[in-house]
């Protein structure tokens, strides 16, 4: 097939999907003076960045009732805050929960750790202050390989040996030594060096889940590195609250991108993207509409890109063996409406601004993961929640209330269908959130708990993403390149964790202009 | 022999005629190594007639509307025009260009391929196959297989009243032998006839075929045998010539330093060419450094055998395509226990024989 360029219908850079990577994406091309076209099939852009309308004016955050990872120089950049972006707590604190209201508080302040945590355990209250600075100092300087698309020719194969990146990196040898070692570390055992509190350890521990892994896995302390390399609200390994939600992020990324020249469109579905010689040349819509382009980005996973959206001649065999199988496991959420504040026994006001971790044992949540990977919810769960409207009235009117609880380590799929488990579930999470909140039942104005299947529904499909042990150790640009020349990944497929970011879509864009500038067709 | 028996379709005659127990592990299935002497049954192969043991080959089953499609866009366009009855060699790459496999794909119906090769390369066609309209399938245990090669092949056969001597080169016959049912290929690398038959036949067909096997010095050969063929046929083999590529995009080994050409556009062009060494004397200078007269390295030698047909040792060489000609003189060294050994060699074209 070959593309004609129709006057008018030619772009730059045509991005399929409006998620969050897309936008940031197309806000940086169109800033470099691209031609940009983003094609979203919904009616909504941001993927899963998304505020949900609950009943009654309510609304809740989908999923990502936490960031920490949004892409600093994008809000920067685009002045993101002039666009709405707010951040309704910008360093949020935690609470181990225990039964019987014996919480364990880790302020977002480290320093402050030692006298508040001491209270409860003297030695894990000293050690938590050289915990978090070693940790921050380390993972700072593994920063280059998580916040730059890192070209360096030596170090560009998807699979990195830890050496070439402690090279690159220009670790001192003790740092080379360490990485080496957190590299086969399980999260769990990096925490067991530095503390007792098996609870305190379950809560730091927990912060792996998003990358499917879970806190006893070996590599899953290179996640935990990951997440403290992080930055928010301009301080490291902050995690802060978005004012609006996530949906507020989208708008403002939407609008953004529109004002730097972005062509947005909406209710828009490509059904394939047009390969030629093996280079991506445009795409083609449902409705028959062929667009040309000299390069085309994806928001979506590596599956549907690849396998779904290109034709097998044009992939060629490698694609279908190199596109991971899809997870199996996923994430849950309960978001809970109450009539009063959720009643922690022991926290005040200003502490539900924190984040909530359930989690008893660090061995917890293995035993959850391997029930789902059995294909079934195990007896005991694990959850982290936080209450949006601590910080954020505007998000539920009228005196409401809103828990948000996500529950990791579910199954993908599960016997019978998710429609089944979800009022069983619901049920579940509640009785769990009841045994350290007693008292929380009684406040309840409404519940909605939503399944993985839900999720998949409203966010997209996440399916088709490499081990995260690999996806740490390779390079951004290893994870935007597809084996087609001019198609390149943008979104959380393309993130070494899949959480709130855009950054992916920056380092794309970032590498498309420089080898546009350097008179290449594409990276 | 490392490992546990496997047994081909044939053990039962092949074990029995084994007088020496030498065995080896190919493909999954136990075959013998050699008879009784290697030399004699690598004779045979080129002055009278020999049956070997091939059952470790692979074969895959391509099946379905996209069966031509899958295999036009892993071993090159010239698959689809292939005629129902015919077979031409073939070789897959990744999709960065490196190897990964070579052997022969057969036109076995409208829909229905068979893609015979040397080394397992299941998973690489079967994971894509359903893309693009296609069942993979692996028969290898579905059958016996046996070469039958030698100048006194077709009198054997013909003695056997197995009647298909007027076979084309690169075609194949299904059909009945006296109430066997059999597929004849008539292959060109090495050459010979394979035989494949359902596996409870295996015992039977050698007997048949060995029934007037005197008159023409017919002869059972092992795999060292096979091995020598192969060199004189002048083929690269996986994983006794060369590491196939097994990531996705590997660009590693390239076709063309092997002899083949990168048909499907994926290959890259190579510095290093394929070529011959016929060796003075006998011994074997397998994976030894190759030197021009000037002193320079020019390329290595993959596997070598001393070819009794040709007596004396040869070898297949990776060499730089500028000093590749034919009849430079080369020099070969190989350090072993006893210290470095030399010796001179020269460029011959391929195949040997």
């Amino acid at each position: 097939m070959i593309v004609r360029l129709a006057v008018g219908n030619s772009y730059d850079a045509v991005i399929i999907g409006g998620g969050v990577g897309g936008l940031v994406a197309a806000a940086h091309l169109a800033r470099a003076r691209a031609r940009v076209l983003v094609l979203e099939a919904s009616g909504r852009f941001g993927g899963q960045a998304e505020t949900m309308e609950l009943s009654g004016g309510v609304r809740a955050p989908l999923l990502a009732h936490t960031v920490w990872a949004l892409d600093q120089p994008t809000i920067k950049t685009f002045r993101l805050a002039s666009h709405g972006l707010d951040f309704a707590q910008p360093n949020m604190g935690l609470f181990a929960l225990r039964p019987g209201g014996k919480h364990i508080a880790v302020p977002e302040q480290s320093f402050r750790a030692r006298t508040v945590l001491a209270a409860q355990d003297r030695r894990d209250g000293s050690n938590y202050v050289a915990f978090h600075r070693e940790t921050v100092r380390f993972a700072r300087s593994m920063r280059p390989l998580w916040y730059r698309p890192l070209r360096h020719a030596r170090v560009e194969e998807r699979e990195q040996p830890l050496g070439a990146i402690a090279r690159w990196l220009r670790l001192s040898d003790r740092d080379a030594d360490r990485l080496e070692t957190l590299s086969r570390l399980s999260a769990a055992a990096y925490l067991d060096r530095w503390f007792d509190n098996d609870a305190l350890k379950a809560a730091l521990a927990l912060d792996v889940f998003p990358s499917g892994l879970s806190p006893e896995e070996a590599g899953s302390a290179l996640v935990l590195l990951w997440r403290y390399a992080q930055e928010s609200c301009g301080r490291q390994a902050a995690i802060s609250q978005l004012r609006g939600g996530p949906g507020a992020f989208a708008s403002a990324l939407a609008m953004a991108a529109k004002d730097a020249g972005a062509e947005l469109r909406s209710r828009t579905r490509v059904s394939a993207i047009i390969v030629e010689r093996r280079r991506a040349v445009g795409v083609a819509l449902e409705t028959g509409e062929i667009i040309a382009s000299r390069a085309v980005l994806s928001c979506l996973g590596q599956k549907q890109t690849l396998l779904e959206l290109v034709s097998a001649v044009s992939a060629g065999l490698g694609v279908s063996a190199a596109v991971p199988g899809d997870s199996r496991v996923a994430t849950a959420q309960l978001v809970i409406m109450l009539a009063g504040p959720p009643p922690f026994a022991g926290i005040d006001r200003k502490g539900l601004e924190s984040r909530f971790v359930l989690a008893q044992w660090p061995e917890t949540a293995t035993r959850v993961k391997t029930a789902a990977l059995a294909g079934r919810i195990a007896g005991e769960l694990v959850l982290e929640a936080t209450v949006p409207t601590a910080a954020d009235a505007s998000l539920a009117p009228g005196g409401i209330h809103l828990l948000s609880a996500l529950l990791p380590y579910m199954p993908a799929s599960i016997q019978g269908g998710w429609k089944a488990h979800r009022e069983p579930l619901r049920k579940q999470a509640m009785e769990t959130l009841e045994a350290v909140a007693p008292g929380l039942k009684d406040r309840v104005v409404g519940s909605q708990l939503l399944t993985p299947d839900d999720i998949e529904t409203r966010a997209g499909q996440a399916g088709g993403s490499a081990s995260p042990w690999s996806r740490l150790v390779a390079s951004y640009a290893a994870r935007i390149r597809t084996p087609i020349a001019g198609l390149y990944l943008c979104g959380r497929a393309a993130e070494p964790v899949g959480v709130l970011s855009g950054r992916a879509g920056r380092m794309a864009a970032e590498m498309l202009v420089a080898a546009w500038r350097e008179g290449r067709r594409s990276p | 022999m490392i490992g546990g028996l496997n047994p081909t379709p044939f053990h039962a005659r092949t074990a029995a005629q084994n007088l020496t127990n030498a065995w080896v592990n190919k493909g999954g299935f136990t075959v013998p190594a050699f008879y009784i002497d290697a030399v004699p049954e690598a004779l045979a192969a080129r002055l009278t007639a020999a049956v070997i043991d091939v059952t470790a080959r692979q074969d895959l089953r391509f099946e379905g509307e996209g069966a031509s499609e899958l295999l036009s866009a892993s071993c090159g366009n010239s698959v689809a025009a292939l005629q129902i009855g015919y077979s031409k060699p073939v070789h897959w790459c990744s999709d960065g260009g490196g190897l990964r496999g070579s052997g022969a794909v057969y036109r076995m119906g409208e829909h229905d391929y068979l893609l015979r090769s040397d080394d397992v390369d299941f998973a690489w066609f079967a994971l894509a196959s359903p893309r693009f309209g296609a069942t993979v399938r692996d028969v290898t245990g579905d059958r016996g297989l046996v070469l039958l090669a030698g100048p006194y092949a077709i009198p054997v056969m013909v003695a056997a009243r197995l009647e298909v001597p007027y076979l084309e080169l690169n075609r194949h016959v299904t059909l009945d032998w006296l109430g066997i049912p059999i597929t004849v290929f008539h292959s060109a690398r090495p050459l010979g006839y394979e035989i494949a038959c359902a596996p409870e036949d295996g015992t039977l067909l050698l007997d048949r075929l060995f029934r007037r096997a005197a008159l023409f010095g017919l002869r059972m050969a092992g795999e060292e045998a096979l091995q020598v063929l192969e060199i004189e046929a002048g083929m690269a083999a996986p994983h006794a010539d060369y590491l196939p590529a097994r990531q996705p995009f590997a660009r590693l080994p390239a076709p063309a330093a092997l002899g083949l050409k990168a048909e499907n556009g994926a290959g890259r062009q190579a510095n290093a060419v394929l070529a011959g060494i016929e060796l003075d004397g006998v011994e074997p200078m397998p994976f030894a450094p190759v030197f021009a007269n000037g002193g320079n390295k020019i390329g290595t030698t993959l596997r070598s055998l001393y070819s009794p047909a040709l007596r004396s040792a040869i070898a297949l060489a990776e060499l730089s395509r500028a000093q590749a000609t034919v009849g430079t003189i080369v020099k070969v060294l190989r350090f072993d226990s006893s210290g470095p050994r030399e010796r001179l060699g020269r460029v011959v074209p391929l195949p040997f024989l």
